[in-house]
């Protein structure tokens, strides 16, 4: 319920201002780096192709986005249920898991590489029929695991392959949130890695975003903006999903920049979306 | 007032625990075959169960009457507690490549004793702390019958606010393991392109000498285990015969 409030907000807010809102990038960092917007997105999703800057996408392959739902005997037992119990109220636990592949190449005219992704969900639910119409039938998650893995395959001799994994673990009894505008507690954590360096990817809820006109506002609650992605702890790259940009830092050499501009598309790309993205 | 108890007292019972999302890529996934309603026996990797007998008391439970429990007014409990014994005694044979490999017992235990006050504070037992979940075992590997492997494990079936764990021992040999959330191998086939994925799963994590070894899935519709290649045969055997019971096990909480 919390879950839809905020969904509700959030379009409220984005509604209501008409514009897109994009990611508020200090200073500092926008000023060494190139922004690059990110186009076909939208629109027409059959062949779909990104480009932005000097990189473009080949035709994005997708398997079948497939969603299983079953009931799970291994289930935690919370208080709710036992409530439940003793008021004979009728519920099951529910199990649902959701796959979807798709690979593509990348290239800036010069590199090539080969992105192959794999996103998987799987959440589990308390479904309850309380047998009002008033109260109706409602469910709440227990929890739920996001993950989104992807191989990233240079087509040259001398690159490494690296591999890509961005997740999140929600576990509603270990969940902190208690007020009203507390966002749940979310295990999240993103890194690509070849082995030798590896590039943290690190979530970036904010608050503050820019409008069209360039002016700053307020969400009132924190949401996921985008990706800012580190490597030997500076900032190399921001990806602002909000904006569909890339901000690239300029100073990168050429084949890393494919590997930040592959993780960027790569991530662009997701059809499953997590429960707070 | 039923209805708005139940929205209104969850919102009292929760705790708050760090989580830690746990990576173990190294091991190699391995499918898990049967266990279902016409194969009952599992397979995976080269192991496979055999001979799977459950008593029949295993499919009963035994509950007190409490004539308190009729304290109810327009449906709403004032009163109840929930006395109840269920048990769970199964044993198979484990083969090895068709090889016999070790014979395991296991005998699973929950006493349920939780009780509800409708106008008190709700005591520790309603949140299953008075509750005894137990499975105790024994795995009788073929190579050395006189060196048995014991199992204790607790809270198997989730009803107390604790961690799911369990302990394998042999004289001086230790094997833990406990449910976590971990980033695991979706698939061992190397000449696949999904080798290179690895997936969040809900999993029983296995560890020697500090040491993940060892993984099975939670849920019942990941029906994969991860082993780690190079095990000690006697660590292997312990470790296959311990995920073959958490995946035969019932939930006895009823």
């Amino acid at each position: 319920m919390k879950r839809a409030f905020y969904f509700l907000l959030t379009a409220l807010v984005i509604l209501t201002s008409c514009s897109t809102p994009k990611l508020a990038i200090p200073e500092q960092f926008s000023s060494v780096s190139e922004r690059m917007h990110i186009k076909g997105l939208n629109g027409w999703m059959i062949n779909q192709k990104l480009t932005f800057g000097t990189y473009k996408t080949s035709k994005v392959k997708r398997g079948w986005n497939t969603k299983t739902t079953r009931q799970d005997k291994n289930s935690d037992i919370t208080s709710e249920e036992r409530i439940m119990k003793l008021f004979n109220v009728t519920n099951t636990n529910t199990t649902s898991n959701q796959k979807q592949k798709y690979q593509y190449s990348i290239e800036d005219g010069k590199q090539v590489a080969e992105v192959f992704c794999s996103e998987r969900m799987t959440s589990e639910e308390l479904q309850v029929f309380t047998n009002n119409r008033w109260l109706g039938d409602f469910s709440q998650t227990k929890n739920y695991q996001y993950s989104f893995t992807a191989a990233i395959l240079p087509m040259s001799v001398k690159e490494e392959p690296w591999q890509l994994v961005v997740y999140n673990n929600y576990d509603k009894k270990k969940d902190t949130a208690r007020k009203w505008f507390d966002l749940p507690y979310v295990e999240e954590e993103g890194m690509a890695t070849n082995g030798k360096d590896t590039i943290q990817i690190k979530p970036l809820r904010v608050k503050n975003i820019t409008s069209k006109d360039g002016k700053e506002r307020q969400f009132p609650v924190k949401i996921l903006g985008g990706y800012e992605l580190r490597l030997d702890d500076g900032v190399i790259g921001v990806i602002d999903s909000m904006g569909h940009a890339l901000w690239i830092y300029k100073e990168l050499d050429e084949p890393t920049k494919l590997i930040v501009a592959s993780i960027c598309s790569a991530l662009m790309l997701r059809k499953i979306q997590d429960v707070n993205g | 007032m039923k209805q708005v108890l139940i929205y209104i007292l969850p919102i009292l019972f929760s705790a708050s625990v760090e989580a830690q999302v746990q990576k173990a890529v190294h091991l190699s996934p391995q499918k898990i075959g049967g266990g279902s309603l016409f194969k009952k026996n599992i397979s995976f990797a080269d192991f496979q169960t055999k001979k799977l007998r459950r008593s029949i008391g295993s499919f009963f439970s035994k509950r007190a009457i409490i004539p308190a429990n009729l304290l109810k007014i327009e449906g709403v409990p004032l009163y109840h507690k929930e006395k109840r014994t269920s048990k769970d005694y199964f044993h198979f044979d484990l083969e090895q490549d068709g090889d016999f490999a070790a014979y395991v017992e296991v005998q699973a235990i929950m006493l349920q004793n939780e009780t509800f006050r409708l106008f008190s504070k709700k005591d520790s037992s309603f949140f299953g702390k008075a509750n005894t979940d137990l499975l105790l075992g024994s795995i009788q590997p073929s190579a050395d019958t006189t060196t048995w492997w014991e199992i204790a494990a607790w809270n198997l079936n989730a009803t107390k606010q604790e961690a799911q764990q369990g302990i394998i021992k042999q004289s001086d040999k230790e094997i833990t393991f406990e449910k976590n959330t971990l980033l695991l191998r979706e698939n061992g086939d190397q000449n696949s392109i999904d080798t290179l994925f690895s997936t969040l799963y809900m999993a029983y994590q296995f560890r020697y000498k500090g040491e993940t070894i060892a993984a099975v899935a939670y849920k019942e519709n990941d029906r994969l285990c991860w082993i780690k290649k190079g095990l000690d045969q006697s660590v292997q055997t312990a470790v296959a015969a311990t995920i073959s019971i958490l995946r035969l096990r019932r939930n006895i909480y009823k």
